[in-house]
């Protein structure tokens, strides 16, 4: 292994092939990476596969129960509740994705400075992270939110903004424990630099940790954006199945289909990136299912 | 009963409590001046729709001289601070009282619910996170893991909407809305109160217990592969015994620390679930304070309950130390 750094080649422990053959023996994760790619591909064709225009009003149908020609049944406005459910599908992975992704982006940095260098600059990261791991993010979201407005952009930015600390504080873990190993001693002992080691060496053996976490933090976040709209602090002007919810709440006694079908997804799509979560880490971390 | 040793680790849980505190007290400053328009405006938030007069003559003045806004940043701040930890948190225009009195009136409601809500939970936790560890991968088991996995991804105010739907609406069993019947008094009111309480609690417990099992059946599989349970089993002690008085007592510890660090997670449960039921806590404050845009009063539960979340976890802390004496001398 040593003699790699000499060409610039990275040092990975984990091997693609030996992964996804773990990983395809779990057939709990397989089902939730088919279930959410369904939902991607359910996101990307909402336009294509909707029965109806979701916003269409018709108030000579409103309340109906399911049937063939509204699978779902209707809304108290006469909108068929499947097609806005493909389009809700929209929000909730948009913003999934993209609230993960900030997270990521901001804590993989943060953490594997704090844990590689330490000293003062750790001590100050990891006491700022602390007051974020212990106040209640779900209402700071909700103040930042009630005051900046719930538009698609406030939200996803304010959830991954409040959500990097846990993946920064999952990365500097990574990293102090990998800075000890052999490997980047051998790298550090044939003069390579500080942040090649960093990034050639030590980033591609820690970035798995990010990623099985970043799966569970898009099931968190969809949860977190259906909250807020459930509370009425998301985009009036979008489909959002925690809105659909809200409007359910008043009319579930008399068109309880309203409420039934919103709160499915929100709970699939959500079971579905946990368990591809759950899936990855066994996948990555073979010695931990042994226990 | 306090030793030495949990006496110096209490103080030093206050040394980081205090600090903690003190950074919320400065997110909620950083938001306020960040907001759109000046802090006059939004603490005015509301005004017009609670106060059909207009702002009272000498209000803004006054304000002004209170929050010293003609003053550079950094004295505001210590002026707000200030002005918090004497227990002001602001004035609400809806309500037309100070938030204070507004959150202290809901809060009792809140905390019935949510510490009902937590005790069930993790009784429920405890009694099947035990009972699936004694057979792992047993047909127990696997329901116990896999409902759990299922229960822990569902969205806690439709398992209320489902709830309500079933038990109340379709089997007519509990009353769907509201704390208590109007009129009742004495026995008759903390029988009704119990009746209302039943669906929230029931919806709040079966989440939190998703949750706890998972850890209970984790930490007891631990324990049990440890030396002392093999010398209990061979000097002839019970199952139960060995169950229930050598494991779980020690699988308890890390059960503990999970518990504070998840108490932001129940009362956001709590706050969602008492939309569902329009149970009359903070929770249905907040709900109605968002549609009226009664920002102070948004802001004052955030506080409120930053200062739950960070006294329980000091609680837990404390209560660690007190099962567990090797975390007093360290």
């Amino acid at each position: 292994m040593s003699n790699n750094h000499s060409k610039g080649k990275k040092t990975v422990l984990v091997s693609t092939r030996k992964f996804w053959w773990r990983f395809k023996k779990n057939r709990a994760a397989v089902g939730g990476l088919l279930i959410t790619i369904a939902f991607a591909l359910m996101a990307l064709s909402a336009s294509v596969i909707s029965p109806f225009d979701p916003f269409n009003m018709n108030f000579l149908e409103v309340f109906h129960p399911p049937s063939p020609s509204h699978l779902m049944g209707t809304d108290r406005f006469g909108r068929d509740i499947l097609s806005r459910i493909f389009w809700g599908t929209r929000i909730s992975l948009l913003i999934g994705f993209a609230s993960a992704g900030i997270a990521t982006l901001v804590g993989v940095p943060v953490g594997s400075i704090s844990g590689y260098f330490g000293g003062r600059v750790d001590e100050v990261i990891m006491r700022g992270v602390d007051v974020f791991l212990v106040i209640p993010t779900f209402f700071l979201i909700l103040l930042i939110v009630s005051i900046f407005g719930g538009s698609v952009w406030n939200v996803m930015a304010v959830i991954g903004l409040t959500s990097w600390p846990s993946t920064a504080r999952l990365m500097r873990a990574e990293f102090l424990s990998f800075k000890e190993q052999d490997f980047v001693e051998a790298a550090r002992s044939v003069g390579v630099g500080e942040f090649r080691i960093i990034l050639r060496e030590i980033m591609p053996n820690a970035i798995f940790a990010a990623i099985v976490n970043a799966s569970m933090q898009v099931a968190g976040a969809i949860m977190t954006e259906s909250s807020l709209s459930f509370l009425g602090l998301g985009d009036p002007n979008s489909i959002s199945w925690g809105f659909m919810l809200r409007d359910a709440l008043e009319s579930s006694r008399i068109a309880p289909w309203n409420a039934i079908f919103p709160g499915l997804m929100i709970t699939l799509v959500v079971v579905s990136f946990n368990l591809l979560g759950d899936g990855l880490n066994d996948a990555l971390n073979p010695h931990l299912k042994e226990k | 009963m306090l030793t030495i040793g949990l006496k110096k680790m209490v103080a030093s849980r206050l040394i980081v409590a205090f600090p903690l505190i003190l950074s919320t007290i400065i997110i909620n400053f950083t938001i306020v001046h960040l907001a759109p328009g000046s802090p006059v405006d939004y603490m005015l938030s509301g005004a017009i729709s609670g106060l059909p007069g207009g702002i009272p003559p000498g209000y803004l003045e006054a304000m002004k001289a209170k929050f010293g806004l003609d003053k550079p940043l950094h004295e505001q701040l210590v002026l707000y601070i200030v002005n918090v930890l004497k227990g002001d948190l602001g004035f609400s225009f809806v309500y037309n009282r100070p938030v204070i009195q507004v959150i202290t009136e809901a809060l009792p409601a809140t905390l019935l619910l949510t510490i009902s809500g937590f005790v069930v939970g993790v009784c429920l936790g405890l009694i099947t996170g035990v009972k699936s560890s004694e057979r792992p991968y047993s047909l127990t088991d696997n329901v116990v893991t896999t409902s759990s996995l299922w229960l822990w991804s569902v969205p806690i105010f439709w398992l209320g909407m489902m709830m309500l739907l079933l038990f109340s609406f379709q089997l007519n069993l509990f009353p769907a809305q509201g704390m208590s019947d109007p009129g009742v008094k004495g026995f008759e009111y903390y029988l009704s109160v119990a009746s209302h309480l039943f669906l929230p609690v029931a919806t709040l417990g079966v989440a939190q217990f998703a949750l706890y099992t998972r850890f209970t059946r984790a930490s007891m599989l631990e324990i049990l592969s440890k030396d002392y349970i093999t010398t209990a089993r061979s000097k002839g002690c019970s199952r139960r015994a060995i169950y229930y008085y050598h494991a779980l007592r020690n699988a308890l510890l890390p059960i503990v620390t999970v518990l504070g660090l998840r108490v932001p997670h129940l009362l956001m449960g709590s706050v969602l679930v008492e939309t569902v039921f329009a149970w009359p806590g903070l929770g249905r404050l907040l709900f109605e304070s968002i549609s009226r845009r009664d920002y102070p009063i948004i802001q004052g539960i955030f506080l409120i309950f930053s200062i739950i979340t960070i006294v329980a976890n000091l609680l837990m802390d404390v209560t660690y130390g007190y099962l567990d004496p090797r975390i007093r001398y360290k």
